[in-house]
């Protein structure tokens, strides 16, 4: 059992006022890949050093497997960090590289050569064995940099922006693989990401960070359909803001009165739905059903943003561009915003 | 585009202006010690001959002898230069990576005091010294030569030091633990193939400074630690170019050893990385 | 070839450290003059088994084989006495050894238990009070020398007062090739003419060198009409009475000079090399001894031979002295006593050896011992002491040398 608690976990690094890390308690399950997500600045890589033990926390404590890793010097934790620049030895062969680790715990010369071989044969990277990392691609450079970690069987493998310096594609694909090794391996993964769609496509869950602070922590479609506030919806894209009260089971604001879901807050007073889920037009559902003015629209390619008006509030919606062809600006349009679609910010 | 390759390039992978210049610069290194060897084995040499007009092997025959103190002093003056070279990396490695990874106040003020020795002459600073030294029952002692050699030679090694960990990512050793590699093994693995040209630089730097101290060994050994250079200078101050060829062809002895490894090294950088960083 | 040179060069820049130097520690001055044996027994027991770190200068291979081999070896067998010598390039150096000792409140541990000097080297110590005195009469060997002889009583006009034992003398004179050259000229006077005759053919090394200073005080002396009006403390009515003279003398011979008088030899060994190179036709120094050795070393020709000067040549008589914070005086007073012995001092002098006018009087040997003295071959390079010492100037007080060197600089290289 490799799961990860970090409890009321504090960095303040010496000289500044301010702690990059603040006070943040968060529970990993085993075998889970989770994303640690947060603009740049917000203290997730320092986060991962304290856990990987390059870095010493100015309070609170890391638990794996529930016990306390603190005392622990980094090449006794059996956790691996991945750093973002993958950070290949240079001097080393692929091979040599891979074999670091096992390398470091003194194993047999023989043991090693079977680990490396079945490493490389699973990330798909034999017969680089003698190249050195200037010689191999990015991608081939990243296989080298999981495959040195994973040989290794950690408990634990953090991975501190795996993917950032990739291009588009590369970037994809090795997401796609990491997706694979971890469902392969079952090892617990923890990868820090500045980017929203990464975590949302690779992670179970996710730990958004702002300023050293813990936001949320939740499966991926909680930040999209139920975010705990307006920054953390505004994270994610959320771009449709509504002031209003909440009366019982209904909103009263600019659109109207809104059913809301089951769930609803008791609390709050912001309205919030993600443009993708309204549906334009007529449908069978008389539910939350209003008109709103066509003021204008933004062809983004696969979908086009129309901006409409309620009476003073303005918001957006998503329609594909074919059916946004056909709206005349001005013209008032019918729109149904789905009771389940709705959420209350505080 | 091939055939071009072909034209500029000789199987060394080396053009032949670099060998050209190569040739030059080693002429220029080696042409000077022509005339000291055969002043060495020189018995009489007369204007304008080209060469002695009698050849006798005195000169060595006396520097090889126990009365000049020669060979002593070779190996005093190897022991002192090899241990300024330890004690030079030792201190300059720690202070040359402070100075090329951390920016703190006053960065600018340290890099400036620890260029000061290079510019301020050696007697400046010994004389002040002497004083100190003695008052520690340091001065007459081959360690309090040995210390105050420190102040020529750890500049060099600081700023090659500095220069070099400035383009170094500490990151390095970082991934290096987390794979599981203690302190040691970081350092031996990881920090020290990266930093090895610069330290073997900086090294040569501090053994060949501290190979040709006069002023400071003088006053600070108090001539009783007695050097290469301090025999060197008795003679040449005197015109005796016979001995004093002898002596300077032990002299420059280490120094070409050394000086024909590194040049080795640096030419075979690749392949001595993977030897020092085997796996 | 003597230490005189070397310790003497740096008298004037030492002299400014010196002054300061003194007045910082002029509170902490004890007096080091009175001796601490009764007799000479005593010396020579507590002498035994003990350590005498010499220093002196170091340039020529013959003089160290001379005291590490044959006075090493001697002090080793009859007083087991063991004898470091320490090479310099300039007595200087150990002159500052001393004096920085002094400054850290080393009075009785110093490194230096004897030095090779004379001249302003010996006046900085003696002023200073860095040297050991008042032993000389315990020497059994003392009475060898001729203390009567104000040459040997008076080092560069400062009196020895029992604070350093003489070792050698020293003269100045002249080498030429006989094969190149039929007649020297053997005054200054005759050696201003020589030298318009033969363009090209003469130089001496600048003021800031000891031989080079030597010869220019030749010609102040021929400016002055004598040494007479010199002696004594540096008198500038004097001096600018004769200077001017001097230089102009200087300066008029100056086109006639190697490379025209463009430029002149840093050193004496510049000087050597270019009479061996034969550039040159004539070479002098303060120490005779250096032409036999030059020859001897293959760097002079066979047909070198050497001459003083009708009118004289300046020449000085080089000590030995014993620092007042040496741990090892016992030990360097015996190694002293030996290098005044018959024994130390006809080794010296032979050719093969050194060469080295003694410094004890002969004539108060014993017959046979004088007898051997007599017998002495000289390499024919060398002029025999004697004849030299027939017409011998003194030395002028360091101010006057001083005074001298500066004006040189001042009104002739420039």
């Amino acid at each position: 059992m490799t799961e990860v608690a970090l409890r009321n976990l504090c960095k303040t690094y010496p000289g500044a006022d301010k702690a990059v890390v603040d006070d943040i308690s968060l529970h990993i399950k085993s075998g889970s890949l989770t994303a640690l997500l947060g603009p740049s600045g917000s203290g997730k890589s320092t986060i991962l050093k304290m856990i990987a033990g390059l870095l010493f926390p100015t309070s609170g404590d890391i638990l794996v497997g529930g016990h306390s890793v603190l005392s622990l010097p980094p090449e006794k934790r059996d956790i691996v960090l991945i750093f973002q620049d993958n950070l290949l030895f240079p001097y080393l062969s692929v091979a040599e590289n891979i074999g670091f680790g096992l390398r470091m715990r003194r194993r047999p010369k023989a043991e090693i050569a079977d680990a490396v071989h079945a490493i490389m044969n699973l990330m798909q990277i034999r017969g680089l064995e003698k190249r050195k990392p200037f010689e191999l691609s990015g991608g081939q450079q990243q296989r080298v940099a999981l495959a040195r970690a994973l040989v290794l069987r950690p408990r634990l493998l953090l991975l501190d922006e795996p993917f950032s310096n990739l291009d588009a594609s590369l970037r994809l694909e090795m997401q796609s693989l990491l997706k694979e090794l971890h469902r392969e391996t079952g090892t617990t993964m923890l990868f820090v990401t500045h980017d929203q769609s990464e975590a949302v496509r690779l992670a179970d869950r996710i730990a958004l960070i702002f300023h050293g602070q813990l936001r949320q922590y939740d499966a991926p479609d909680a930040f999209y359909n139920r975010p705990h506030d307006r920054s953390v919806a505004e994270f994610f894209g959320g771009r449709n803001f509504i002031d209003g009260t909440l009366k019982e089971d209904h909103f009263e604001c600019a659109l109207g009165h809104l059913k809301m879901p089951a769930d609803t807050p008791s609390h709050g007073s912001i309205l919030t739905f993600r443009p993708e889920n309204i549906i334009i037009g007529e449908t069978s559902s008389a539910t939350n059903r209003i008109t709103a003015i066509l003021e204008g629209r933004q062809f983004l390619g696969e979908r086009t943003i129309l901006h409409l008006r309620c009476g003073p509030a303005m918001f957006e919606a998503y329609s594909s561009p074919l059916a946004a062809a056909s709206y005349v600006i001005g013209q008032p349009l019918s729109v149904c915003l789905p009771p389940d679609s709705l959420w209350l910010l505080p | 585009m091939q055939e071009r390759t072909h034209i500029v390039r000789s199987k060394n992978g080396l053009s032949p202006l670099v060998w050209l210049s190569l040739a030059l610069l080693v002429t220029w290194l080696v042409l000077p010690l022509v005339p000291l060897a055969v002043w060495s084995v020189s018995r009489s040499w007369f204007f304008p001959d080209i060469a002695p007009s009698a050849y006798s092997l005195r000169a060595w025959e006396y520097v090889l002898s126990p009365t000049s103190e020669v060979l002593p002093a070779l190996g005093t003056t190897l022991i002192i230069a090899l241990g300024v070279t330890i004690l030079s990396i030792l201190i300059g490695l720690p202070a040359g990576r402070a100075l090329g990874l951390y920016r703190f106040r006053g960065k600018a003020l340290i890099e400036l005091l620890i260029l000061a020795p290079t510019i301020v002459p050696g007697i400046a600073v010994a004389l002040g010294l002497h004083v100190v030294f003695l008052k520690a029952g340091l001065a007459g002692t081959m360690s309090g030569v040995l210390i105050v050699h420190l102040i020529p030679t750890l500049p060099y090694m600081v700023l090659v030091m500095a220069g070099v960990f400035a383009n170094y990512n500490p990151d390095a050793e970082a991934q290096a633990r987390s794979l599981g590699a203690n302190r040691l093994q970081a350092f031996r693995y990881v920090t020290l193939p990266a930093i090895l040209p610069g330290l073997l630089i900086g090294s040569l730097f501090a053994f060949l400074v501290s190979w040709s101290q006069y002023i400071l060994t003088l006053l600070i050994g108090g001539g009783r630690v007695v050097t290469l250079p301090l025999l060197l200078f008795n003679f040449a101050s005197a015109g005796r170019n016979d001995i004093t060829g002898a002596i300077g062809m032990i002299y420059i002895l280490p120094g070409m050893i050394l000086l024909v490894f590194a040049a080795r090294y640096m030419s075979g950088r690749n392949q001595a990385y993977t030897a020092t960083g085997q796996i | 070839m003597t230490g005189t040179r070397f310790i003497f060069r740096t008298f004037r820049r030492y002299c400014c450290h010196f002054a300061i130097f003194a007045i910082l520690t002029y509170p902490l001055t004890i007096h080091a003059s009175e001796a601490e044996f009764k007799n000479w027994d005593e010396v020579v027991d507590a002498a035994k088994g003990g350590t005498v770190n010499w220093f002196l200068w170091g340039g020529a291979d013959n003089i160290n084989a001379y005291v590490s081999d044959y006075v090493g070896g001697e002090l080793k067998k009859r007083y087991d006495i063991t004898l470091n010598r320490i090479g310099l390039s300039d007595t200087a150096e150990a002159v500052n050894l001393v004096l920085g000792e002094k400054q850290a409140g080393n009075d009785d541990n110093g490194s230096v238990d004897m030095i090779w000097i004379n001249g302003g080297n010996f006046r900085t110590m003696k002023q200073g009070d860095l040297l050991y005195c008042g032993y000389t009469d315990l020497l059994p060997n003392n009475q060898l020398v001729d203390w009567t002889d104000p040459s040997i009583a008076n080092d560069f006009g400062l009196p020895v007062d029992g604070c350093e034992v003489p070792w050698n003398r020293a003269q100045f004179a002249f080498a030429y090739d006989i094969a190149r050259t039929e007649t020297p000229p053997e005054s200054i006077a005759a050696l201003i003419d020589w030298v318009k005759q033969n363009p090209g053919s003469f130089t001496y090394p600048a003021a800031s060198d000891f031989n080079g200073s030597v010869f220019i005080r030749h010609v102040f002396y021929h400016a002055a009409g004598g040494v007479e009006k010199l002696l004594g403390p540096f008198d500038q009515t004097t001096y600018d009475a004769v200077a001017p003279k001097a230089w102009a003398i200087l300066n008029d011979m100056k086109p006639y000079l190697w490379r025209e008088g463009t430029t002149y030899p840093n050193s004496i060994a510049s000087l050597a090399q270019l009479f061996a190179n034969q550039e040159v036709s004539l070479y002098f120094d303060y120490d005779p001894a250096i032409f036999g050795i030059n020859v001897e070393n293959g760097i002079f020709p066979e047909t070198t031979r050497s001459y003083g000067l009708a009118d004289g040549t300046i020449g000085n008589i080089n000590y030995v002295a014993i620092p007042y914070n040496s741990p090892n005086k016992a030990a360097a007073m015996v190694t002293a006593n030996f290098l005044l012995s018959f024994e130390a001092q006809f080794e010296k002098a032979k050719a093969d050896v050194w060469g080295a006018a003694p410094a004890i009087d002969v004539a108060r040997l014993r017959q046979e011992e004088q007898t051997h003295f007599a017998a002495l071959p000289r390499n024919p390079a060398v002029i025999a002491p004697e004849i030299l010492a027939r017409h011998a100037l003194p030395e002028l007080h360091p101010d006057w040398i001083s005074a001298i060197e500066t004006g040189w600089q001042e009104y002739v290289a420039k």
